[in-house]
């Protein structure tokens, strides 16, 4: 844009390389335009997020929906066990934590360390998702099949799906820490890169910090 | 006097590209400009318009007459669910697609939308969840479940062949596609208007846009959850739908119509943001109340999303919820209202001149108003519980979508037409759809008042003679001949159009707003260079304003334009696999291997997409 | 919206970065302390003097609790606090329809009968539409008759019904009669083996909770507790059979045993 043009506008404008794109999708083409001096990316990852609130509440919620009225057991008290979920729930804290950390440290231009941080995180993930497996073939051994009641239905797909997020969440952080180490990242866009790939990450905990409380521990009530 | 040709002498921009452009076909399999992608959609919704108004019009012609069999049964309800399905998904989805990747970058003065490869991938999502849900008729049977798809109607019990295995999964292809539709958009009208365009001065068109992209990301979740419940049902056996397990058929009416009442917005949004950029340009007026149109559509959309129990007032939520839904239903009145009174103030007193577009955004306001009226109805539950599944309510959205909905798409498709081809569409031709068509709308649709009051219950295939629905019967099947002729006039005009049409140039209509800056058609680029804007009406403002012309800088701009990709299609073409192993998980053996491929496919070609330079 | 600059975002941007990690280490120590906490309380049961005093604010507790970290998480490791009101908006609009909305359809569920205890609910009042797919499944009594509503009855029978009778004297005497008998136009015999609405635990109770006749029957949910309907459903069923004198005619089904 030519600098007379840049001085006839009314309103915060941003050349700020290191917010000119995306890593995922896109291009850094419209950046002429960038009219709210923000990364196009990190505005989608918050509107995708704000749908996938719906998305998990929807599940959440039909779960409660159909809560106390299985026909057939074994019921919830029957089957969870709440100190293999806390080793995984606290994992997955934990794998914040460390996310949160990998940001830190590529805004610092701290590379390795982000790396390093972001393979932590996957391996946390990983391991979620390991317990994960070994709960519902847990449960399944516990006479808890898919189509065994309406709670292990909507506890299966709930669940599921929350670990079918945290799955994508590993590739997508083996994959950033992949990228990272080959240097195939422009450098200026990795910050926001790694900081979206966190803010996934994030809310992927938060759904568990939800589903733990109001599925696991507050079945324990009675 | 600055004139619109004043854009015809800036220079073109110096490009930078990563590869060079593709031609021919590869180029429309590749492309990921906004305007191609636009040409597409709207080249599908044309089509699924005619597919869906052969299905109307051959159901109508059971109805024609008492007692009749050409079709009947599940064909009958096959062509009724399908018809539903087609136009709503498949023809005004994929039309207001077209008109929001067409004009919204050239309505708020930017150079493709925020992220051109995720819009190439919604719309090859959305053209295989299209086909899929079209390809049960393969197996020589449709999903005859109505649009709802209402529980327990979707079960195996119910539905043991494969249509509703095609009808879930092909629509759940459309939910993704809509859903980061939605997202990409919203993304775009925010980062990328042209400076100077703050949020008041964003054209009505695109504001519209802006709220129903916000609607389809975050309505389009319920309905997905909803359609997946029902797939693990028909695949992997959970019981989420199932009555003998405990399950509770409303669950499906809540995440159906969760999604459902703020789709009923996405739907009416988009026309009435085109009713508002046409009026103001044919009566030589500013749109009255700019700011309440903007907000009363804001408003529409939040409190959308507060009434989809009004669709369920008959199936026993009781007396508070039913309070409520009514209340809120009621509320919307006001908003809608609103709108309304802006665009007679608009017209008021204005110098009208009627070219098609004109027409067709004038009879939008009576028709429109119409179908709002007798829907405020059904915000009154008591009277509700009589209307309900009654050819009263059918009379109700028809109105709305055919005479609101459709009209206004088609207004704006005679409108711009010059922008997307060069040319003029013929206004005799026109002149001769409008009519048709209007005809033929009230023809159809006013005497289903009637006969949802003399009590003819909706999907039925046939009636008895004695039942007095014999004469408003026959003239709505009139009335649909009407219209059919309508469309076969557009479509010749369409066509005839391309090559005779009258050279456009870059602003016919002498309007307001940017995209007529750019040439008819536009360049790839759009805009020969960043235009400023001082106004919600920057090219009137350049035409008429001293002072507040927008400057036409003396030096090329350089910009860099994104390359075509394969990667879109590679990553829509995974979740196709995926989708078609799951639908057929239990009649072929191994299917899920299909799945698992895609799932492969799909991490691959991320991976690619990642890695490729733009 | 669009010229939202705070301070701390502006720094950023500006290109002041500094390092959050100690903020970020603090709050990860302080998560898992909660979660600690959260954990601990469902073993506090075994300790009815720890556990007793808190038990009316456990459940409350644990939520308050969750939602603050989510909060936390939020605002310090998403980092929205403090950042541009864009993606405030962005995010918490859907957070706050999803928070009113699925809750609503939580109510909107058909009101749940628990008569059984956690989980056997009665569905009969759900089978409205009448269809029952041919799919697999048992069938809608089979887990009703349960060894759990027969250990409850053998109790109450161990108490020889007391509570059950008190009820029964309060309530449904006055159309029943006192033994049960029944009163012409007004209850059924409740001591011979016919019944009109089922025999079965589930159909006592569904009778008693839901009313049956037109309302001549009425719904007791409403004033009574789910514990106090079983304890009738207990006793009335302890009465057939007993064939009380001046008993009303046999109306509904002969049941044998």
């Amino acid at each position: 844009m030519s600098a007379e043009l840049a001085h006839a506008d009314d309103v915060a404008l941003s050349h700020d390389a290191g917010h000119e794109s995306d890593h995922d999708h896109g291009h850094p083409a419209t950046v002429e335009n960038n009219f709210l001096g923000l990364p196009n990316i990190k505005l989608a990852m918050w509107a995708f997020l704000g749908s996938e609130c719906m998305f998990f509440g929807s599940l959440i919620g039909t779960y409660f929906f159909y809560h106390g009225k299985s026909l057939a057991g074994p019921l919830p008290q029957d089957v969870f066990s709440i100190g293999i979920t806390s080793i995984s729930t606290f994992l997955l804290l934990m794998s914040s934590l460390t996310m949160a950390l990998a940001v830190d440290a590529m805004k610092l231009g701290n590379k390795n360390s982000a790396r390093n941080f972001l393979l932590v995180t996957a391996l946390l993930g990983a391991t979620f998702v390991g317990f994960q497996v070994y709960e519902f073939s847990h449960f399944v051994h516990m006479g808890l099949g898919l189509s065994t009641s309406l709670f292990s239905s909507t506890f299966y797909v709930m669940t599921g799906f929350h670990g079918g997020h945290v799955t994508i969440g590993v590739i997508w952080l083996t994959m950033l820490a992949l990228l990272i180490h080959q240097g195939k990242l422009n450098t200026q866009r990795l910050p926001v890169s790694v900081e979206v790939a966190g803010l996934y990450w994030h809310f992927v905990d938060i759904v568990w910090i939800v589903i733990f409380t109001f599925v696991y521990l507050l079945e324990f009530i009675q | 006097m600055a004139s619109v040709a004043d854009f015809a002498q800036a220079q073109q921009p110096v490009y930078h590209m990563e590869r060079p452009a593709k031609t021919g076909l590869v180029d429309w399999l590749t492309t990921v400009d906004h305007k191609k992608i636009g040409i597409l959609y709207g080249t599908a919704g044309l089509i699924y318009l005619l597919i869906g108004g052969l299905e109307a019009l051959l159901f109508r012609l059971q109805l024609m007459k008492p007692d009749q069999n050409l079709f009947v049964g599940d064909t009958y309800n096959g062509l009724v669910t399908m018809h539903a399905t087609t136009m709503v998904f498949l023809a005004v989805m994929p039309l207001i697609a077209a008109f929001s990747n067409y004009f919204v970058p050239l309505l708020i003065g930017a150079r493709d939308v925020a992220f051109p490869r995720l819009n190439a991938f919604s719309w090859y999502t959305f053209l295989f969840g299209s086909l899929i849900l079209n390809a049960s008729i393969l197996f020589a049977e449709f999903p005859a479940a109505g649009w709802t798809g209402y529980a327990p109607l979707t079960s195996r019990g119910a539905h043991p062949g494969m249509a509703i295995d095609f009808w879930w999964a092909g629509l759940t292809l459309l939910a993704v596609s809509s859903m980061v539709a939605g997202v990409n958009f919203v993304v775009t009208i925010l980062n990328l208007r042209a400076p100077g365009m703050t949020l008041m001065r964003v054209p009505v068109l695109a504001w519209m846009m802006l709220v129903i992209q916000f609607l389809l990301a975050f309505s389009f979740p319920p309905v997905a959850v909803g359609l997946i419940l029902l797939a693990f049902d028909r695949s992997f056996g959970t019981v989420f739908y199932q009555v003998n397990m405990g399950g509770d058929p409303q669950l499906w009416q809540h995440l159906f119509w969760l999604f459902g009442h703020p789709e009923v917005y996405v739907l009416i949004l988009p026309s009435m943001g085109i009713v508002s950029e046409i009026l103001p340009v044919f009566s030589r007026r500013p749109l009255f109340g700019q700011h309440a149109v903007i907000f009363s559509g804001i408003f529409i959309g939040f409190v959308g999303f507060g009434v989809w129990g009004h669709h369920m007032f008959t199936a026993g939520m009781g007396p508070i919820a039913d309070a409520v839904f009514a209340a809120t239903t009621a509320v919307i009145a006001i908003p809608t209202g609103v709108k309304i009174f802006n665009w007679l103030g608009t017209l008021w007193g204005g110098k009208l001149t009627f070219p098609v577009p004109m027409m067709f955004a004038i009879s939008f306001i009576p028709m429109f108003t119409i179908g709002g009226l007798s829907g405020v109805m059904h915000a009154n539950a008591p009277l509700d519980l009589q209307q309900h599944d009654s050819y009263f309510v059918v009379a109700h959205f028809h109105y709305v979508l055919v005479g609101g909905a459709l009209q206004g798409l088609f207004a704006g498709l005679y409108f711009y037409f010059p922008k997307i081809t060069g040319r003029m569409m013929s206004e005799t031709l026109g002149k001769v759809h409008f009519w048709l068509f209007l005809i033929g709308s009230n023809l159809t649709f006013w005497p289903m008042h009637d006969l949802g009051n003399r009590g003819m219950p909706r999907r039925i295939y046939t009636y008895p003679a004695d039942a007095g629905w014999n004469d408003d019967n026959y003239i709505a099947t009139i009335g649909v001949f009407f219209m059919t002729a309508g469309i076969l006039a557009l479509v010749y005009n369409l066509l005839t159009s391309l090559k005779n049409g009258k050279v456009a140039g870059r602003d016919p209509w002498d309007a307001n707003t940017l995209e007529w800056i750019t040439e008819s058609p536009p360049r790839v680029h759009n805009f020969d260079f960043t235009p400023v804007v001082f106004s919600e009406r920057p090219l009137f403002d350049h035409k008429h304003t001293e002072g507040l012309e927008i400057p036409v800088p003396s030096q090329p701009e350089q910009i860099h334009m994104p390359s075509y990709s394969w990667k879109p299609l590679w990553v829509s073409t995974g979740a196709l696999m995926v989708v078609l192993g799951l639908l057929m998980f239990t009649v072929v053996p191994f299917i899920w291997l299909l799945s698992l491929a895609g799932g492969v496919v799909i991490i691959g070609s991320v991976y690619a997409w990642v890695s490729e330079p733009v | 919206m669009s010229q939202g600059h705070d301070a701390h975002a502006t720094s950023h941007e500006a290109g002041a970065v500094h390092s959050h990690r100690g903020a970020y280490i603090r709050l990860g120590v302080i998560l898992t302390i909660v979660t600690a906490i959260e954990l601990a309380l469902p073993f506090l049961k075994d300790y009815p003097e720890i556990w007793n005093p808190i038990k009316p604010v456990w459940a409350p507790l644990l939520v308050v609790m969750s939602i603050a970290k989510f909060g936390a998480v939020v605002a310090e490791f998403m980092h929205l606090r403090g950042d541009r009101r864009v993606y405030q908006f962005l995010f918490m609009s859907p957070l706050l329809l999803a928070v009113v909305l699925f809750p609503a359809v939580g109510a909107l569920s058909v009101v749940t009968f628990r008569p059984f205890g956690e989980g056997y609910a009665s569905t009969a009042i759900d089978v409205r539409s009448g269809y029952v797919a041919p799919t697999k499944g048992p069938a809608l009594e089979a887990p009703l008759a349960d060894e759990k509503f027969v250990l409850a009855f053998n109790e109450a029978k161990g108490k020889n019904f007391e509570a059950g009778k008190k009820i029964f004297g309060e309530k449904c005497v006055s159309c029943h009669g006192k033994a049960g008998e029944g009163v012409a136009n007004l209850g059924f015999n409740l001591t011979d083996n016919c019944y009109k609405y089922g025999s079965t635990f589930k159909d006592l109770y569904l009778t008693v909770a839901k009313g049956q006749n037109g309302g001549k029957m009425p719904a007791w949910s409403a004033s009574m507790k789910g514990e106090e309907m079983r304890q009738v459903v207990y006793y009335i069923k302890s009465l057939k059979g007993s064939n009380a004198a001046g008993g009303q005619p046999c109306v509904g089904d002969q049941v044998a045993d």
